[in-house]
């Protein structure tokens, strides 16, 4: 459904240096898939997807979008897309700015109210339809712009930062809408800082950094599965009783520790000696989601780099 | 997988039109409109006192006040189309929908222009009425605000596809061509610039109460689409995004 090839993006001022902002990046969303690209502040990840929507060419390769040229695939589709900067004209009601992007969205006038009463209601926009776009808390103008990115039959989806600005309930309602925008003829590509966020819902992750595409995480495989290699250790009992099964054990508060395993089988034999010595295991999780620790390592390495 | 219906948005682009550029057309007419009207009242009294036909004197004041008025609300009426956008970053949003660039513009240089016309003409009206001023005058001014829009409004949409100054360069492109007009008239070299002091022209002709000169005024219309159509196919070339 999308396809990168080797894409490349220089911005050249009038004055000062040229910058690579982006560097032959390869890789390919499939349709019925839901995409991440995390990536630190200045990683590229606001210059590839400007390139995606077609709002500027690459310098260099080829963007595809559905086989076309991505500006003529939105001329003629439009892509559903929250941007990370939500701009929005600050004289425009709420209502009439979803009524004005349903429309050129190209909905037919029955399905305009229709639309629009749904996402209002999906996001509890009703009771600010009369607030200018300027009379709105900045968490309000953030779901009236993912609102306006769900109008429509769209076969792509870009949101980027889509839960900035919001509260926890919102980002909840953010991550427990997105699995409901899955079809099977439908890309999504979620950019954001949050990593715990593109863990749950995306399928593969790409980090990328210094404008290139360090790694595609599939983090399908991680979910649900122990791999991490640092664990947080939570017990009641002697510190000295973890710390001489677990070498290595880093004390991180009152009764809890971080350790390094090698596989599970390992973890679990420490474990076990640790109970059966009467220390009671109150909990054990991964230290760092298998995704941050992809993540922690990218940006080690280019760091290093 | 449909595409954007422009031509019912049209709607919401007269009601950008009326709460964003309306105010200053407004503000601009009525405020040299009123001081016309001071100021040409006192004559306008001492003629008819005199017995005298206070017509060209009306006239010459209602031209006066063309002559002030329609630069600056074409300005006003025609600036930051597409600029705006830009500048703002309200582009993104917008033109992610299934969204013709151009059409979208164009759209907006249409619905603005007749708008534009519409409102400058209205509030005319009360000023031809009270300074008693004949009523064809009324279609003769009507006619130059609309050649000042096509022509300004066409070359500040020609800059608001290349600049966020577009006001700026389209104010200066104006009166540079004006000022050297006046000075250099015989010369050449001034016919390689838009001709805007042909507006000028036509507002001395309404106040010595000669018709317009159609002739002209659709020379800086053509001059003014011409420009549309360049902003058009830059708008299509150069990125939205820069």
């Amino acid at each position: 459904m999308i396809e990168f090839r080797n894409v490349g993006k220089t911005y050249a001022p009038l004055s000062g240096k040229r910058v690579r902002a982006v560097d032959g990046m390869t890789f390919s969303v499939a349709a019925g898939e839901v995409f991440g690209i995390a990536g630190p502040n200045g990683a590229g990840k606001s210059t590839m997807l400007s390139m995606l929507l077609g709002f500027m060419p690459p310098s260099d390769g080829t963007i595809r979008v559905d086989g076309a040229e991505p500006r003529a695939f939105v001329e003629r589709e439009g892509i559903g897309y929250l941007s990370e900067l939500v701009a929005i004209n600050p004289r425009w009601r709420t209502h009439d700015t979803l009524v004005r992007f349903a429309l050129l969205a190209g909905l037919p006038d029955h399905e305009v109210e229709r639309q629009v009463d749904e996402v209002e209601t999906l996001l509890a926009l009703g009771e600010h339809a009369g607030k200018k776009v300027k009379e709105l808390s900045k968490g309000t103008a953030q779901r009236l712009a993912l609102g306006q990115a769900l109008l429509g039959e769209t076969r792509v989806m870009v949101f980027d930062e889509p839960t900035h600005g919001l509260d926890p309930l919102w980002m909840q309602r953010f991550r427990e809408l997105v699995p409901t925008l899955r079809r099977p003829d439908r890309a999504i590509l979620i950019a954001s800082h949050n990593l715990d966020e593109l863990e749950r819902l995306a399928d593969r992750v790409a980090i990328v950094d210094r404008g290139g595409l360090q790694r595609i995480v599939d983090v399908r495989d991680g979910r649900g599965a122990a791999v991490a290699s640092r664990y947080r250790l939570v017990t009641r009992g002697p510190a000295a009783a973890v710390e001489s099964r677990f070498p290595g054990a880093v004390r991180v508060g009152e009764g809890e520790h971080e350790v390094a395993v090698e596989s599970l089988e390992s973890l679990n034999a420490a474990l076990a000696t640790l109970i059966a010595s009467g220390t009671l295991v109150v909990s054990v999780s991964p230290a760092h989601s298998t995704l941050e620790e992809h993540f922690r390592q990218v940006v080690a390495d280019t760091e290093r780099a | 997988m449909s595409r954007a219906r422009l031509f019912a948005y049209a709607r919401w682009q007269v009601s950008d039109f009326l709460v964003e550029r309306l105010p200053g057309v407004g503000v601009i007419t009525a405020a040299v409109g009123t001081l016309a009207w001071l100021t040409g009242r006192p004559t306008l009294d001492r003629v008819a006192t005199l017995g005298g036909d206070p017509t060209p004197v009306a006239l010459v004041l209602f031209a006066n006040l063309l002559g002030m008025i329609w630069f600056p609300t074409a300005i006003v009426a025609a600036n930051q189309v597409i600029s705006g956008d830009r500048a703002t970053g309200r582009f993104r949003l917008l033109f992610a929908k299934p969204v013709s660039t151009r059409r979208y513009y164009l759209q907006a240089y249409v619905v603005n222009g007749m708008l534009f016309l519409a409102a400058a003409t209205l509030l005319l009206a009360p000023v031809v009425a009270v300074l008693q001023v004949p009523w064809r005058a009324l279609g003769g001014a009507a006619a130059i605000l609309a050649a000042a829009y096509l022509a300004v409004g066409g070359v500040c949409f020609l800059f608001s596809a290349l600049t966020r100054l577009d006001w700026f360069f389209a104010t200066a492109l104006v009166l540079v061509e004006i000022e050297l007009h006046s000075r250099f008239a015989e010369a050449r070299w001034t016919r390689v610039m838009p001709p805007f002091h042909l507006l000028t022209a036509q507002i001395d002709a309404l106040r010595d109460g000669r018709g317009a000169d159609w002739g002209e005024l659709a020379v800086l219309a053509v001059m003014g689409l011409l420009a549309v159509a360049i902003g058009v196919w830059i708008i299509r070339r150069r990125p939205l995004a820069t």
